[in-house]
């Protein structure tokens, strides 16, 4: 039993980074640009239908293919801040959502125009790592290291890089940037883009593990939230920490339990932080 | 001159309104085609079997329509995977469209729902391919009928077949075969596995895993962990599409062996698809409980015509939408509303002179079809009112069968047998023992 937990909580790590690498660009939007972005999940399926279609149908490598879905996906981030989000800074919070949850219905419809209803996947194997009686997901731990570096490059680019201090200075104070000079427009284009190329990201790491289809993106919309919301809205390593958490409660309790009970129990912990701090783990309240 | 030009002209704007009056001599039955034509049902099956009754209407209208003159008039309906919207769409078929039947869908979880009111409103519910028993168990229900055999007989099958099989697995008596039960926990998976246990519980056989999971779980690592703990030497599964495939990958990247996976349905109907989303290795020696699909049936053992018709709805099928090897959902969608159309109706019209709710269900209620005169093989006989699954046909059946180097093969039961079963799974397959 031991030996199962044990393993159970390598495969929750793992686990924890898909779902890290997941909640990124969810967090960077709403602590830049201050908005939820709602059809993210649904980015996340078109740069997987993006790779399906430039692997097995126009027959390119899967890292070039990986590539271009990450820079086709940070272009559609831009159109969408200028298109859908730029228009409506200034507009109610509601409209805003509104407009973002109509994405969702034009993207999933697109898809369901352009490849029909039937999942998409390509079967890619990674080898299999054994270490003794634990087995490691290849397609997890090639995830897992995936979110690590892409973490680390992020933290490089808001740390050590002009536009990466303009972002984090809009995130704390919009009006106040504009006073120092810092064009906040660019900053919003930026993010978005960067967000987008996130989705490229995420699905790229995704394409070893998932299935797609036109209906994809939903319900890893509402897991991203889940973990940026548990970690504190627009904080990146809460969201990181947090996904950890519900990859490990989740792995280790549908062990002792069973696969349904671990769902209740994460979002039950889930709730419970949300009683006793309501602006999440590392979160800061007004926010 | 000018007042008769613009008479002339309102004469000749108003004359296509009465164009429809003349039209209206031919006769029409509409039908309630409701369908998950999109979401993530669609390709599970829904589309497919949507397909198959949309080729049986056809058919019957190329031939001048029921007994030649009463043109079958599908109005279609989405019920996008969601009960919610299924629930609205059957509403709208019912209250709007004033249709005497609905036939569809695909799922247990739209079914279950859809079956009451259908009920309520006096209106004709044709299942087409939800299987879930509670759709017809103890409601006793006088609107609904089902062709489409029962999720238990799904579940019942498949340790049937191991029951007959125990001796492949090196065992000398069924009692010894160790067997782990995993399905979706709604009403499809729910359904099956308890036709499953029920049977492994008769034949005296040892479970040593029993679970349940949401189909949208986006991870089954723990539970294939507790499959690999549990050291099954059968794993009789039950899912839709994504939740399989996700299995598929994970249970090969965690190690897990067993001797046989035998699927119940849905997303395991579709073995091409599973192929070239999973690779054929992997899905090799995979089985599938379904009723079988009309291209593997033996017709020679089918009554006279019954090839001729297949062969028909094949060639269509093909045409339209390219797959010469339609899943069995398409049979299932085609063979089920040819019974309604070709069978319920001309009985209802030739003996009360009209398409209703009541001609039909009562015309349905003595339908007595003898094995092999359906395009699915199987015979029809409703059971009455009053029976604790009124309106299920008790004469359809699944079969057991194996998908080997990219053909299926029927396996169980004997008399349909294709191939003797690879059992256990050959050293070719990764989750060989």
């Amino acid at each position: 039993m031991f030996e199962q937990i044990l393993n159970a909580a390598i495969n929750g790590i793992l686990l924890g980074g898909v779902l890290a690498l997941l909640a990124f660009g969810l967090n960077l939007i709403f602590g830049v640009v201050k908005i939820i972005h709602m059809a993210y999940g649904q980015f996340v399926m078109l740069g997987l239908y993006l790779i399906y279609v430039l692997t097995m149908q126009v027959h390119l490598p899967l890292v070039l293919s990986a590539l271009i879905a990450v820079f086709a996906m940070a272009i559609l981030g831009l159109l969408t801040q200028l298109l859908v989000i730029g228009p409506l800074l200034e507009a109610p919070r509601l409209n805003q959502l509104l407009a973002l949850a109509g994405l969702i219905i034009v993207f999933e419809n697109l898809a369901m125009v352009i490849w029909g209803a039937d999942y998409r996947g390509i079967p890619l194997y990674l080898p299999i790592l054994k270490i003794g009686n634990f087995f490691i997901r290849g397609s997890c731990l090639f995830a897992f290291l995936g979110a690590l570096i892409t973490l680390g490059l992020l933290y490089l680019f808001l740390n050590k890089t002009y536009i990466g201090l303009a972002i984090r200075a809009t995130a704390q104070d919009t009006e106040i940037v504009k006073l120092m000079g810092v064009n906040s427009r660019s900053v919003y284009f930026i993010t978005l883009a960067a967000g987008g190329a996130l989705t490229g990201i995420v699905a790229a790491f995704f394409t070893p593990i998932y299935t797609v289809h036109p209906h994809f993106g939903s319900s890893f919309t509402i897991m991203a939230f889940i973990i940026v919301v548990l970690g504190g809205m627009g904080n990146l390593l809460g969201g990181f920490i947090s996904a950890f958490i519900i990859g490990v409660v989740t792995s280790v309790s549908a062990v002792l339990t069973t696969t349904e009970i671990a769902d209740i129990i994460a979002l039950l912990i889930f709730i419970l932080v949300m009683l006793v701090r309501p602006q999440g783990l590392l979160g800061t309240r007004g926010i | 001159m000018k007042k008769i030009t613009v008479l002339l002209i309102i004469a000749l704007l108003a004359l296509p309104t009465f164009l429809p009056t003349v039209g209206a001599a031919e006769k029409e039955v509409k039908v309630g085609v409701l369908f998950s034509i999109t979401g993530p049902f669609a390709p599970a099956g829904a589309l497919a079997g949507y397909r198959g009754s949309l080729i049986a209407m056809e058919m019957i209208n190329d031939k001048g329509g029921v007994l030649g003159k009463y043109k079958i008039r599908p109005i279609t309906a989405d019920a996008q995977s969601n009960p919610d919207i299924a629930i609205r769409e059957a509403e709208r078929l019912i209250s709007v469209e004033h249709v005497p039947i609905v036939l569809g869908d695909y799922s247990s979880s739209i079914g279950v729902p859809l079956a009451p009111i259908c009920e309520k409103n006096k209106t004709i519910f044709w299942v087409i391919i939800a299987i879930s028993d509670k759709i017809v168990q103890d409601r006793h229900q006088k609107y609904v009928f089902r062709v489409q055999p029962m999720g238990s007989q799904w579940g019942k099958s498949s340790v049937e077949f191991l029951n007959e099989n125990y001796e492949k697995l090196g065992y000398k008596s069924p009692g010894e075969i160790k067997v782990a039960v995993i399905h979706e926990d709604g009403p499809y998976g729910v359904s099956v596995s308890k036709g499953n246990l029920e049977r492994v519980e008769r034949y005296g056989m040892k479970v040593v895993l029993k679970e349940g999971y949401a189909h949208t779980a986006k991870d089954l690592s723990s539970l294939i962990l507790k499959l690999k703990a549990s050291d099954p030497d059968v794993i009789l599964h039950t899912g839709y599409f994504p939740d399989i495939v996700l299995f598929f990958r994970q249970a090969r990247e965690l190690g897990l062996r067993t001797n046989a996976i035998i699927g119940h349905g849905a997303g395991y109907a579709n073995f091409l698809l599973l192929e070239k989303s999973l690779g054929r290795q992997i899905v090799n020696y995979t089985y599938n409980v379904d009723p079988a699909p009309a291209q593997i049936l033996d017709v020679k053992k089918l009554e006279p015509g019954m090839d001729r018709l297949i062969a028909e709805f094949l060639r269509r099928y093909k045409e339209k939408h390219g797959e010469a090897d339609p899943p069995t959902h398409a049979t299932q969608g085609f063979g089920h509303t040819w019974i309604l159309i070709n069978e319920v109706l001309p009985k209802a019209i030739e003996k009360y002179g009209e398409v209703t709710a009541d001609t039909v269900r009562m015309t349905a209620r003595e339908l007595d079809i003898p094995e092999g005169a359906t395009p699915c093989g199987y015979g029809v006989r409703f059971a009455p009112p009053g029976h604790e699954y009124a309106g299920q046909d008790l004469r359809s059946y699944p079969v057991v069968m194996q998908w080997v180097s990219g053909k299926v093969e029927i396996v169980w039961p004997g008399s349909l047998k294709t191939i003797e079963a690879k059992l256990p799974l050959p050293s070719d397959s990764p989750f060989a023992k």
